[in-house]
C-alpha cells in the first residue's frame, strides 16, 4: 500500500469558513493548514462565506487560492419562529434577505466545485456544514463525490450549552470525518450517535529554538478582552493574590495584552491597581509571551486554546481554567501546568501563587509542557492531516 | 455490476450480503436491495460488494426464478462495477456464507444478510482500527430494530473501544458471536479458522468464536456498525420456537466443544453466565406465548443442556430467572410461567413470599420438598430476598390480574380474570373496578367488579362503562386496562395482563362517542388506543381548520373575558396553590397548605391539578388547570402560591399577588450567574424576565438563596428571607417513629436516596444485586420525569420523583447520593451521609456551573464509578465507611449554608399571606 497522504497530493482541497479574514483562533488554523497543504502539492482553495472589515494580511503568497463567497456580510439570522415574527413585514424582510445571502453563497460554493475535479472540501465551523448541506456534492454512491471533513473548534460542553450539540449532530452526521480538537470530544460526540468522530489538534504555527527564562517575573494574559476570556475574573485574582500573598508576589507584574469591545472598560478597571499593565493587541505573539515566565488564561470558555499551546512551546508555566476538554488535553496538574477551577479568582489566585512561588517549578512544569505539545508541531499536524485525508478518500 | 467470474482489482474490503431468506417472497428483492445500498453508501469506496443467492428450494414454481432475476437485472440496472452476484445450489446460510468467504476479493471481509443495514462509516471506522493495531478482527456494535420500532445494542458488553491481545482480556466479548458488525481478515480467516457449519443452525457462530479463539489481536471500537430488523411475527406461531429451542441448544453443544478445546476457563465461565442471563430468558418467556406441549417440547430441549453448565452461575442472575431456571432443572411448567410472569410483566408476584431464617423466600409447593440441583439447594433457589417484597405499600403492590376473556355486547363490555391475590388485596379491598386508565395515570371511564373469592380469586365485569365526571379523551390518547382496587384507604393500580398470542383485540365503545381499539401492550398488559375521541372532537376534525382555530380563539376570548369579570367581583379570601406543576402535593406550598388549615381554617384553598386530585386534601378545593373554573378561582385569589410556572395565558390583575417558591435549592447555575457571559443560543435556565416580573415575593429559604441564586434569577423584589417551611416540615416528619411504616418502607433495611440532577447514578440492578438485601434504595430526578424501575430490581427501589409523600421519603433516608441535586441543601439539614457522584456533578459543573461547590461540602466521599459507589456503600452498610474525619464539621457547615428551617417558618410566611406584609412592609 501506498504511503498514506503521499498519493493524494495533487488533489483539490476546499477549506470553508464563516470568514477568513479575521484575527481570530478558527483563522488563523485555517491559514496555517491551508498553507501546510498548499505547499505539500495540493491544490488548496481557502472560501470564506462573507468578507470581514478587518482583514489580517495572512502570508498566502500565491500557495493558495483565497475566495469570499459573498461581497458583503451575511444578513443577520432572525427568530421567526412565532407566529407574530412571521406576520411582521420588517422580519419577513431580513429572513428573505438571509435566505438570499445563504441561496447566493451556496451558488457561488457550487461554481468553485463545479469548477474543476472533485476532492475534498473542509468545512471548518457549523455554519459552513450547513451551507454545504445546500450544495450538491455528487452522489454519495460514486467515488467522483466531494469527500467532506466537518470540523467542531470546541468542546461538548460548549455543544450542549450553546445549542450545538443538535445543529453538529444533523449537519455533521454524514460528513466523511467529524474532526474534533481532542479524543476525550470525539468520544463524547461518538457517544452522541456520531461515529464518524474523530480528532486533530490545532498546529502551531512557530517551533520556538528556545524557550522563556523562568526566572522572569512577569505573567502574561493574552487574548481578547471579551467576558467569555475572562479578563475580570484574572484582576479579580490579581488582587487577592496581591493581598493574600503579598511576599510571593513582591516584584511581579501582570502583563495584559489584547484587544476588544471591553477594552475600555478593563483599562477602568486596572486603574490604580497594582503592577497591572494594558497594553493593545501585539504583532508577536510568541514575542510578548517569551518575556513572562507564567501565563494566565482565565478563560470561561474554550475549545483548544491556540495561546495556551504557543506559551506551553515556550515553556511558560501556565495557570489555566479547567474550562474545556481542550484545556485538559493540554495541561495535566501538577506536571504540565495548573489548572485552576473556571470563574473564580481566589482559585486562579492560588494557582498563580503556587508558580510565581518557585522558579524550579516554573522550569519544570515548562519542560514538561514543552514536551507536551511538541506533538502540535505543524509538520506533525499536517502529517495527521494527509493521514486523514488520505483515510476520507479511500 | 459485474458477473460471476470478474471480481474487481484487490479491494479493501468484501461486502458479503447473503439472502437469509426471512422475508416474504414479496420483499426479498426489496431487503436485498436495502442492504446493497447501504453498502454502496459506505464512506469506504474501495470495496467489493459480494451478493450471494440461493437457488429458490422450488425450482418448479412459477415464482422461483422470480426474485433472483429481478434481483439480478435490480442490480445490474445499477451499474456499479463493485457489485458482483453469485449464486448458490443451496439456501443453506452457512453454505452460503461459506461461498462468499471462498470467493470475496477483499483484503478484508465483513458479512451481512438481507434486511441488515450497515451504517454509512462502518466499513472505514473498522478498517481504520484494524490497520493502526494489525488485529484479525474488527469488532463493533450491531443495533436491532425491534417490532415496536426500539432499538437497543445486541449484546453491547465488551464494545467499548480497546485492542486486544486475545479475547481472554475481555471475556464478555463471547456475548456477541453474530457475524455482523465484524471485519475479519480474509487470508487469515481462510486459512486458519473454522469455516460456516454448513447444514447446521446458527453457522456464523462457529466461525466467529473460532476467530475470537485465534485471532491475533482485536480491535473494538464503541460505533455502530449495522441495523438488523427483528422478524416481526405475523401471527401466533409465527416463530416456531420447539425448533428454535433445538437449534439453539445443538448450537450451543457444537460451540461448547470449540471453547473447551481452545478455550479458558474464565471463558467458559463467562460463556455460561451470558448464556443464562441473555440466552436462557427469551426461551423461558416465550412459554408464556406458546401452548402446553410447545412448552413442554422447550423445556425439554433447555433443560437437558442447562444440567451440563456450572448452575453457580446462576447467582448472577436476577432472582425472577432464577426462580425459573429452577422450575426448568426440575420440570415444573406452570412454575416457570410464573416466575416469567414475574419477569416479563413488571415484577407481578402470584406467590405467596415467605420470610425463611431472615431471607424472603418465593413459596411455592418447592420450597420444602424441592430437590437440590448441583448442590444447590432449594431455598437458595427460591431466594427473593433482593426484592424487597413483604411490606410492600398497598399502592406499590404488583399483584399478577390475568385476563381471561373479553367481548362486548352492545355497550355492555364483559370481562372475565383471575387474580392471585398474593397480597391479599382483594380480599380487602372495598371497592374493585376494570378501569380505562391513560398513560399518564388518569382514570377515564370503570366498570364494578363482581369478586369471587378463592385461589385464585375470580372477577367478572359486566356492565356498560361508567366515566369519570370531568375526563377528557384527547386523539391520539392510549393507555392500559387496569384494575383498580381500593384498599384502607389507598389504591391500587395494576394493568391486566395477557400473553400476546392471547390478547384480545377489538374495538370497544366506551360511551360519548369514544371507541378504542384494545389489544396487546407491553410487559404483557392489555392496552387500548383511541380511534374515535368523541362527537365533540370528531366535531372539531369536520370543520376546516380555520373554524376550529377560530373556535379555539373564541374559546381562549371567552376564558378570558370570564376570568376578567371575576375582577369586578369582590375580592375573595381564597389563596390558589399549585405545587410541581399541578402533578403532586408537595414542597413549599403543601406545608403552607397544611398551616393554613390548621391556624385559619376560614380562609378558602384552592389547589389546581392536571391529572389526578386525589393526592388533594379534604380542606381545600380542587380545579383542573385549563378549565373555567380554574381561571376564575385564579382570578379571585388574594394569592397564587407556587412552586412552578404559570400558563402564560394566565393574566395577573392588580389584586393577585404571587408568592413564588423554589424547590429545593438549586446547586447548579441558573442563567446570568456566569458573570455576564453572552453566548449565543445558550440554554436559559432560569425563568424568562417577565415570568419574574409577575413575582410579588419570593421565598428564600437560605442566605445562600438570597445571596447567590436570587440574583442570578434577576429578581429585585421583596424575599421571604430565611424561611422554609418544607424544611421545617422534613426536620419534623423526621422525628416521626412510625414515618417508615406509614410509607411502607421496610423497617430492617437502611433507605439510600438516589437524588439527582441527571440520571441516577450508575447501575442500579448491579447496585440492588449487591446490597438489596441490606438497602432500599428510593430514586428521585430533579427533573420531574418518574420512570418505573428495571423490575428485575423487584420492590427494592422506588422512584419517588413525583411523589406526594416526598417530604417523608425525604426524612426518613439514611444517606443521599448526589450529583448536585436540588433538594442536596434540604437533605443536609439532617446531618446525615451525603456522598458524591462525581461524573454527574462533574457533567452539572461543565454544563451548567455550580454556586458550590460540593466535593469540598459534602459529609461523605466522593465517588467515580458504579464500582466505588457500591464499595462506598457496603462500607456504610457495615458500619466502616472509612470517611474524611472532619465529615461532623462538614454535615455543619452544609446545613448551616442550607439555612435554618425552624418550625415557625410556616407560620412567619403563613403570616405573610395573612396580612400581606412582608417583615412590616407591603400591603394586603
Amino acid at each position: 500500500m501506498s504511503q498514506p497522504g503521499v498519493a493524494g497530493r495533487g488533489r483539490r482541497v476546499v477549506i470553508l469558513a464563516n470568514n477568513v479574514d479575521e484575527v481570530g483562533g478558527v483563522q488563523r488554523v485555517v491559514h496555517a493548514v491551508a498553507g501546510g497543504l498548499a505547499g505539500r502539492g495540493y491544490a488548496v482553495t481557502v472560501a470564506g462565506i462573507f468578507p470581514h472589515e478587518d482583514r489580517h494580511p495572512y502570508p498566502v503568497a500565491g500557495a493558495y487560492e483565497v475566495e469570499r463567497l459573498l461581497s458583503r456580510r451575511m444578513p443577520p439570522v432572525v427568530d421567526a419562529t412565532r407566529i407574530r415574527h412571521k406576520l411582521d413585514p420588517s422580519v419577513r424582510r431580513q429572513l428573505r434577505d438571509w435566505r438570499g445571502a445563504k441561496r447566493q453563497a451556496a451558488g457561488r460554493l457550487q461554481s468553485l466545485f463545479d469548477a474543476g475535479p472533485s476532492g475534498i472540501v473542509i468545512a471548518t465551523q457549523l455554519g459552513t456544514m450547513e451551507l454545504l448541506g445546500m450544495c450538491d456534492l455528487g452522489d454519495p454512491r460514486s467515488d467522483e463525490r466531494w469527500r467532506v471533513v466537518a470540523q467542531y473548534h470546541s468542546s461538548l460542553e460548549a455543544a450542549v450549552r450553546s445549542g450545538d450539540l443538535a445543529r453538529a449532530q444533523a449537519a455533521c452526521r454524514d460528513a466523511d470525518a467529524f474532526a474534533l480538537l481532542t479524543a476525550e470530544d470525539a468520544d463524547a460526540f461518538m457517544a452522541r450517535g456520531l461515529d464518524n468522530a474523530t480528532w486533530m489538534e490545532n498546529p502551531l504555527q512557530a517551533w520556538p529554538e528556545k524557550g522563556a527564562e523562568p526566572e522572569s517575573r512577569i505573567v502574561t494574559f493574552l487574548g481578547r478582552y471579551t467576558p467569555l476570556k475572562g479578563p475580570d475574573v484574572l484582576i479579580n485574582a490579581w488582587r487577592i493574590l496581591l493581598e493574600d500573598f503579598p511576599d510571593v508576589a513582591q516584584g511581579w507584574s501582570l502583563v495584559m495584552h489584547g484587544s476588544g469591545p471591553d477594552e475600555d472598560r478593563i483599562r477602568e478597571a486596572v486603574r490604580g491597581c497594582d503592577r497591572i499593565e494594558v497594553r493593545g493587541v501585539t504583532a508577536d505573539p510568541l514575542g510578548v509571551l517569551a518575556e513572562g515566565s507564567v501565563l494566565a488564561m482565565p478563560s470561561l470558555e474554550e475549545g483548544m486554546p491556540l495561546v495556551l499551546a504557543e506559551a506551553m512551546s515556550l515553556g511558560l508555566a501556565c495557570v489555566a481554567t479547567n474550562c474545556s476538554s481542550g484545556v485538559r488535553a493540554l495541561v495535566e496538574d501538577g506536571v504540565t501546568g495548573v489548572l485552576v477551577e473556571r470563574g473564580d479568582p481566589a482559585s486562579l489566585a492560588a494557582g498563580l501563587a503556587r508558580v510565581m512561588a518557585s522558579t524550579e517549578l516554573r522550569s519544570d512544569l515548562g519542560a514538561a509542557a514543552r514536551l507536551r505539545v511538541d506533538r502540535m508541531r505543524q509538520a506533525r499536524i499536517l502529517d495527521r492531516w494527509e493521514q486523514l485525508l488520505a483515510a476520507v478518500m479511500r | 455490476m459485474s458477473g460471476e467470474s470478474a471480481p474487481v482489482s484487490r479491494p479493501d474490503v468484501t461486502i458479503v450480503v447473503v439472502t437469509a431468506g426471512r422475508g416474504q417472497r414479496a420483499t426479498l428483492e426489496e431487503d436485498v436491495l436495502r442492504t446493497v445500498d447501504s453498502a454502496r453508501m459506505q464512506t469506504l469506496y474501495n470495496l467489493e460488494i459480494l451478493l450471494v443467492m440461493g437457488r429458490e428450494a422450488d425450482p418448479d414454481s412459477a415464482s422461483a426464478s422470480g426474485s433472483q432475476g429481478l434481483v439480478g437485472r435490480r442490480l445490474a440496472a445499477l451499474d456499479d462495477q463493485r457489485l458482483r452476484l453469485v449464486q448458490h445450489e443451496t439456501t443453506d446460510l452457512g453454505a452460503l456464507l461459506s461461498r462468499g468467504l471462498a470467493e470475496a476479493a477483499g483484503t478484508w471481509i465483513m458479512f451481512c444478510q438481507s434486511g441488515d443495514r450497515l451504517r454509512r462509516h462502518a466499513a472505514k471506522s473498522l478498517l481504520l482500527a484494524v490497520e493502526h493495531s494489525g488485529a484479525d478482527i474488527g469488532c463493533a456494535l450491531t443495533e436491532v430494530l425491534d417490532a415496536d420500532g426500539i432499538r437497543r445494542h445486541w449484546r453491547a458488553q465488551g464494545h467499548h473501544r480497546g485492542d486486544l491481545d486475545s479475547v481472554a482480556e475481555r471475556p464478555e466479548l463471547l456475548a456477541d458471536v453474530q457475524v455482523a458488525g465484524k471485519l475479519f481478515r480474509r487470508d487469515w480467516v481462510a486459512e486458519h479458522g473454522p469455516g460456516f457449519a454448513e447444514g447446521l443452525p446458527f453457522p456464523e457462530e462457529d466461525f466467529v468464536l473460532g476467530a475470537y479463539l485465534s485471532a491475533r489481536g482485536i480491535s473494538v471500537i464503541p460505533q455502530r456498525a449495522c441495523v438488523r430488523e427483528e422478524m416481526p411475527p405475523s401471527g401466533p406461531g409465527d416463530w416456531d420456537w420447539v425448533r428454535l429451542s433445538r437449534d439453539r441448544v445443538q448450537a450451543l453443544v457444537r460451540t461448547d466443544v470449540q471453547l473447551d478445546r481452545g478455550g479458558t476457563s474464565s471463558l467458559v465461565s463467562e460463556r455460561i453466565r451470558s448464556v443464562l442471563a441473555d440466552e436462557l430468558p427469551v426461551y423461558l418467556g416465550a412459554m408464556l406465548e406458546v401452548d402446553d406441549a410447545s412448552a413442554q417440547a422447550i423445556a425439554q430441549a433447555w433443560q437437558a443442556y442447562a444440567l451440563t453448565c456450572d448452575l453457580a452461575q446462576a447467582a448472577c442472575l436476577a432472582p425472577a430467572l432464577r426462580i425459573a431456571l429452577y422450575h426448568l432443572l426440575i420440570g415444573d411448567l406452570e412454575g416457570i410461567r410464573s416466575a416469567m410472569r414475574c419477569d416479563r410483566w413488571s415484577a407481578v408476584i402470584e406467590a405467596p413470599i415467605r420470610n425463611q431464617d431472615g431471607r424472603q423466600v418465593w413459596a411455592c409447593e418447592h420450597l420444602r420438598t424441592g430437590p437440590s440441583v448441583q448442590g444447590l439447594e432449594a431455598a437458595w433457589w427460591l431466594d427473593v430476598t433482593a426484592m424487597a417484597i413483604i411490606g410492600a405499600p398497598v399502592d406499590e403492590s404488583r399483584p399478577c390480574h390475568l385476563l381471561l376473556d373479553a367481548r362486548t355486547v352492545g355497550r355492555t363490555f364483559i370481562a372475565t380474570g383471575t387474580t392471585e391475590d398474593t397480597f391479599s388485596l382483594l380480599a380487602r379491598a372495598s371497592h374493585a373496578s376494570l378501569a380505562i386508565v391513560c398513560e399518564e395515570g388518569r382514570t377515564l371511564c370503570s366498570i364494578p367488579l363482581q369478586v369471587v373469592l378463592g385461589e385464585p380469586v375470580a372477577w367478572k365485569a359486566d356492565a356498560p362503562w361508567i366515566w369519570e365526571s370531568d375526563a377528557v379523551v384527547d386523539p391520539g390518547a392510549s393507555g392500559t386496562l387496569q384494575l383498580v382496587l381500593r384498599v384502607d384507604g389507598r389504591l391500587n393500580r395494576m394493568p391486566v395482563r395477557t400473553p400476546a398470542s392471547r390478547a384480545p383485540r377489538m374495538p370497544v365503545r366506551l360511551g360519548r362517542g369514544v371507541v378504542v381499539s384494545l389489544g396487546p401492550g407491553r410487559d404483557g398488559s392489555a392496552a387500548w388506543t383511541v380511534v374515535r375521541s368523541g362527537w365533540g372532537w370528531r366535531t372539531w376534525r369536520l370543520s376546516s381548520g380555520v373554524m376550529a382555530g377560530l373556535a379555539s380563539l373564541l374559546h381562549r376570548q371567552a376564558l378570558m373575558l370570564a376570568s376578567r369579570l371575576a375582577t369586578a367581583l369582590p375580592a375573595r379570601s381564597v389563596i390558589a396553590f399549585e405545587a410541581f406543576e399541578g402533578r403532586a402535593f408537595t414542597g413549599h406550598p403543601r406545608a403552607l397548605s397544611e398551616v393554613l388549615s390548621q391556624e385559619r381554617p376560614d380562609i378558602r384553598q384552592v389547589w389546581s391539578y392536571v391529572d389526578r386530585a386525589e393526592h388533594i386534601p379534604a380542606w381545600a378545593r380542587a380545579v383542573r388547570q385549563g378549565t373555567l373554573r380554574h381561571r376564575l378561582a385564579l382570578s379571585s385569589a388574594r394569592w397564587w402560591v407556587s412552586d412552578g410556572t404559570p400558563p402564560q395565558v394566565i393574566r395577573k390583575h392588580a389584586r393577585n399577588r404571587w408568592l413564588q417558591t423554589w424547590r429545593g435549592q438549586p446547586i447548579a447555575c441558573l442563567g446570568s450567574a456566569e458573570l455576564d457571559a453572552p453566548m449565543t443560543r445558550r440554554v436559559e435556565r432560569r425563568p424568562p424576565a417577565w415570568q419574574v416580573r409577575r413575582w410579588d415575593l419570593l421565598l428564600s429559604p437560605s442566605q445562600y438563596f438570597s445571596d447567590d441564586v436570587v440574583p442570578a434569577l434577576g429578581f429585585t423584589g421583596d424575599l421571604v428571607g430565611q424561611a422554609s417551611p418544607f424544611g421545617a416540615a422534613v426536620l419534623a416528619a423526621a422525628d416521626d417513629p412510625r414515618l417508615r411504616e406509614r410509607l411502607g418502607l421496610p423497617p430492617d433495611r437502611r433507605i439510600v436516596l438516589l437524588a439527582t440532577s441527571g440520571e441516577p447514578p450508575g447501575d442500579i440492578p448491579g447496585l440492588v444485586a449487591t446490597i438489596g438485601s441490606r438497602a432500599f434504595l428510593l430514586v428521585a430526578r430533579d427533573s420531574g420525569i418518574s420512570r418505573a424501575p428495571d423490575p428485575s430490581c423487584g420492590f427494592a427501589v422506588r422512584d419517588v420523583t413525583a411523589s406526594d409523600d416526598w417530604l417523608g421519603y425525604l426524612a426518613c433516608a439514611d444517606a443521599m447520593v448526589t450529583d448536585g441535586s436540588v433538594w442536596t441543601l434540604d437533605y443536609a439539614r439532617l446531618c446525615r451521609p451525603i456522598m458524591l457522584w462525581e461524573p454527574g456533578y462533574q457533567s452539572l459543573r461543565r454544563v451548567h456551573g455550580t454556586f458550590l461547590s460540593l466535593p469540598d461540602l459534602v459529609p461523605g466521599p466522593t465517588v467515580r464509578t458504579p464500582a466505588e459507589l457500591i464499595v462506598a456503600l457496603e462500607r456504610w452498610l457495615e458500619g466502616e465507611p472509612n470517611w474524611p474525619s472532619d465529615l461532623p464539621q462538614r454535615a455543619a457547615s452544609l446545613a448551616r449554608i442550607a439555612g435554618p428551617a425552624e418550625p415557625s417558618s410556616a407560620r412567619r410566611c403563613a403570616q405573610v399571606l395573612i396580612t400581606g406584609r412582608v417583615d412590616g412592609r407591603g400591603s394586603s
